[in-house]
């Protein structure tokens, strides 16, 4: 696909995937199907006087099952400019070899649990051992391999030494000299390395393209996109008013004070059809906000799954009736005739003006209000009437909660702390993690909004949930005061639930809770929760302490469990620090536990760096403690 | 309010703005004209990808305009472009005999559709500095503008490299642009 505008550019990247999935009648996406792949396709525009009409537009494109596609660019730029001087297949047969030499061999396949750690570690060396390991392999297997060359060798030599004795010795030689330059390029990459990144290099007609492979990608993050970008864009700007005065309750959470970003976040999570208009802007650029705007609906890329699915990083009009198709997209273009079709989005973020205007053709959900079906031909009283409706349901919203500001503040906070932590050059990581808590969060709250609503859910253990509302201890909430302000949690957030249910993203994150329980190492408990709890919660009794370490204790043995835990610890959110005030309570059975919980963690590969970067004053509290109850 | 009375002010002082949409075969010179008029330049010109669109003022109208890329591939796109049209600008390559028919046949496609049924008509007989153009009269024959009873239409010669002709075009379509 040439995007808009390419005769005005030299050069301009899209992105697009394949095997997207369209919804049916029902409105339901297959769950099975090929996976997703991901392309990547430059273009570029030469000038020429001598051909006809002035130019030649090529474009060649890359298409991978790799999240990390921008490693290809180098490469698709040597290419492209190789097929200007050689529009043959050769050049793509040659391109095409030449990535799939890229050599990955050596790269450690982490769990998803080991992502998570490694993504949060200020130690870039955490799974150093592991990357040794596959390099040792190698190393044992390259030197068996040059032994049995040499054997080969010397065979051949001796049989050649009958027929032609010079050119054996130019064999051999040769054969040393390659030898050394390669132990000399291998002998650096052991040592000091960010392993957060795995360093390959793809040789492409003589060339060395130095590639370095993120490993820590979550699964809906996408190429190079920056959030931190999408924030300040749209952060900035005054709230957003929808084109109608009444305002969608799945979009306009806080009614017409509604944070654009907050608006933007409510359109992704209940599948609104998104678009980015970036006119005059290059594709590449627009895609970009789109693939950020699928790391921020999906929590940092780590929390949902669906949103690539219907993705659209750059389109066209030529794209328009399969971009109809899906009911809720996101989107990336740079025509503006966009704009003027209302029919055709329920949500424009325009990337110039950075502002984010609600359709006013937008239809209002069918059941949540009165006003369904008639919104595309209002007239003006209905239009007042309608508006009277969402003001009388706000007001009862609130006299039952009886404080709509506290409400606000929910929404706020987490802006606010998103804000200032751009503000403060927080990096992209750092706030694809505080994207990934509040979707977390989010998502925490709707197995218990299901519960209440219809007595089952199929998101979390009806069973905890029951036991919560008699305060128990494994369930979703602990404390009275906790359950109190989740209740009002899931009154404020109660609009966006009922749009997110029935969603793709929904139905993937059903599909995973149950494969997830079925394989989790850790079973019984909500880790996340308790160390939710264990860092926020400020009222605990002693009781509920007491429980929280021994379930971990009892439940946190093996191996696998000890990574699992470490995976909802992340270090830069503290690490241990949430574990380790254990060492330090007034009661001797919490401190037994903590120390046990310790030993456990540090007879992990990861969890003993993790040990070693906690405080001097928990590690001291530790190696005390452990002697005491040693002895 | 504010809304109402700074409408009355435009209707008083003609701060009128108009919506345009260039299209046309390719090569008839589209592109080429769109920016005569925006820069009073002539640009060299390759085929146009997507669209472009300028504001050009002119005799205190506003006028927007698409260019729309011409490309047979791209022509089933062009309706796309036509909510909000108040003028469609058609360019002929007045020398392309060979291909007369086919602008006609476009040309009636795009009128026909129930969203341009009100918009006025302005085609330009480009490429009037070649040889062997078509004039204006023949040009409007072969498109069959005499059978269109329902519209407002006008043809102009026009060059758009020298850019004769062109805002002779554009103020026919001021002093007829209906106001809503």
């Amino acid at each position: 696909m040439l995007p808009d505008g390419a005769h005005a550019r030299e050069s301009d990247w899209t992105m697009f995937f394949l095997n997207q999935k369209a919804p049916d009648e029902s409105g339901k996406v297959a769950a099975d199907g090929l996976p997703l792949l991901y392309v990547l396709n430059l273009v570029r525009t030469k000038h020429d006087k001598e051909v006809r009409r002035g130019a030649i537009v090529k474009a060649m494109a890359v298409c991978t099952r790799h999240r990390f596609i921008h490693i290809y660019q180098a490469i698709l730029m040597l290419a492209l400019e190789n097929y200007y001087r050689a529009p043959t297949e050769d050049t793509l047969a040659e391109l095409y070899k030449s990535a799939n030499q890229m050599d990955l061999a050596c790269m450690p396949q982490l769990s998803r649990h080991e992502t998570t750690i490694l993504r949060f570690s200020d130690d870039q060396n955490m799974f150093e051992e592991r990357f040794m390991q596959l390099e040792n392999e190698r190393k044992l297997l390259d030197s068996l391999v040059r032994d049995s060359e040499r054997l080969d060798l010397a065979q051949d030599s001796t049989l050649a030494e009958i027929t032609a004795g010079d050119d054996t010795g130019a064999i051999t030689r040769r054969g040393t000299v390659s030898d050394v330059s390669a132990s000399r390029m291998r002998a650096p990459s052991t040592r000091n390395k960010d392993r957060r990144f795995f360093d390959t290099e793809i040789v492409y007609s003589g060339v060395k393209l130095p590639i370095r492979v993120p490993m820590t990608v979550y699964p809906e993050e996408i190429g190079d996109f920056s959030l931190i970008q999408l924030l300040t864009t749209f952060g900035g700007s005054l709230p957003a008013t929808s084109g109608s005065k009444n305002t969608h309750p799945h979009l306009e959470s806080s009614g017409q004070y509604t944070h654009p970003i907050i608006l933007l976040m409510n359109g992704l999570l209940t599948q609104k059809r998104i678009i980015f208009l970036g006119h005059g802007k290059p594709a590449g650029e627009v895609a970009n906000y789109v693939l950020a705007a699928v790391a921020l609906g999906s929590g940092g890329g780590g929390v949902l799954r669906g949103f690539a699915n219907r993705a659209f990083p750059y389109t066209n009009l030529t794209n328009l009736d399969t971009l109809l198709s899906f009911s809720g997209y996101i989107a990336g273009v740079t025509n503006p005739a966009f704009e003027e079709h209302p029919e055709w989005w329920d949500l424009l973020c325009n990337i110039n003006m950075g502002k984010i205007t609600v359709s006013p053709a937008l239809l209002m959900p069918t059941g949540g209000g009165s006003g369904g079906g008639h919104a595309k031909s209002q007239t003006e009283s209905l239009r007042r009437s309608l508006d009277s409706v969402s003001l009388s349901r706000n007001r009862s919203f609130s006299s039952r909660e009886g404080k709509p500001d506290k409400w606000n503040n929910l929404d706020t906070d987490f802006i606010q702390d998103l804000m200032l932590a751009i503000e403060r050059h927080y990096g992209e990581v750092a706030i694809r993690a505080k994207v990934e808590n509040y979707v977390r969060h989010f998502m925490s709250l709707v197995p218990l909004y299901e519960y209440e609503r219809d007595g089952l859910t199929r998101l979390g253990d009806p069973a905890h949930i029951a036991a919560a509302e008699k305060t128990g201890v494994d369930g979703y909430c602990i404390s009275p005061g906790d359950k109190e302000s989740r209740e009002r949690e899931i009154g404020f957030y109660q609009n966006r639930i009922e749009g997110f249910i029935g969603t793709q993203a929904y139905d993937n994150a059903v599909a995973d809770y149950q494969s997830m329980h079925a394989s989790s190492f850790i079973r019984g408990i909500d880790i996340a929760h308790m160390v939710y709890c264990l860092r926020n919660s400020t009222n605990l009794d002693v009781n509920e302490v007491e429980a929280i370490y021994k379930h971990l204790d009892e439940q946190v043995v093996t191996d696998e469990q000890v990574t699992e835990l470490l995976a909802s610890l992340p270090q830069s959110q503290g690490g241990l620090q949430p574990l380790a005030y254990g060492f330090y309570h007034p009661s001797l059975a919490i401190r037994l536990y903590t120390v046990r919980l310790f030993e456990k963690i540090e007879g992990n590969q990861a969890g003993a760096r993790y040990v070693r970067s906690t405080n001097f004053f928990h590690q001291c509290a530790f190696s005390n403690l452990r002697h005491a109850f040693a002895c | 309010m504010g809304g109402g009375i700074s409408k009355m002010l435009q209707k008083l002082f003609g701060n009128k703005e108009m919506r345009i949409l260039m299209l046309g075969l390719d090569a008839a010179g589209k592109t080429t004209i769109l920016y005569k008029l925006k820069l009073n330049q002539s640009v060299t010109t390759i085929p146009t990808v997507g669209f472009n669109v300028e504001t050009v003022t002119y005799k205190n109208v506003k006028f927007n305009v698409w260019d729309v890329g011409g490309q047979d591939k791209i022509r089933p796109l062009w309706r796309h472009y036509y909510t909000g049209t108040q003028a469609l600008i058609f360019v002929v390559d007045s020398a392309d005999r060979d291909r007369i028919d086919e602008a006609r046949t476009e040309l009636h496609r795009i009128v026909s559709d129930r969203e341009m049924k009100d918009c006025l008509l302005l085609v330009f007989a480009n490429k009037q500095d070649l040889p062997s153009a078509m004039t204006p009269a023949e040009v409007t024959e072969k498109l069959g503008l005499h059978r269109m009873r329902d519209r407002q239409w006008y043809v102009h010669p026009s060059c758009a490299t020298t850019g004769e002709g062109l805002f002779e075009g554009l103020s026919w379509l001021s002093q007829n642009i209906k106001t809503p």
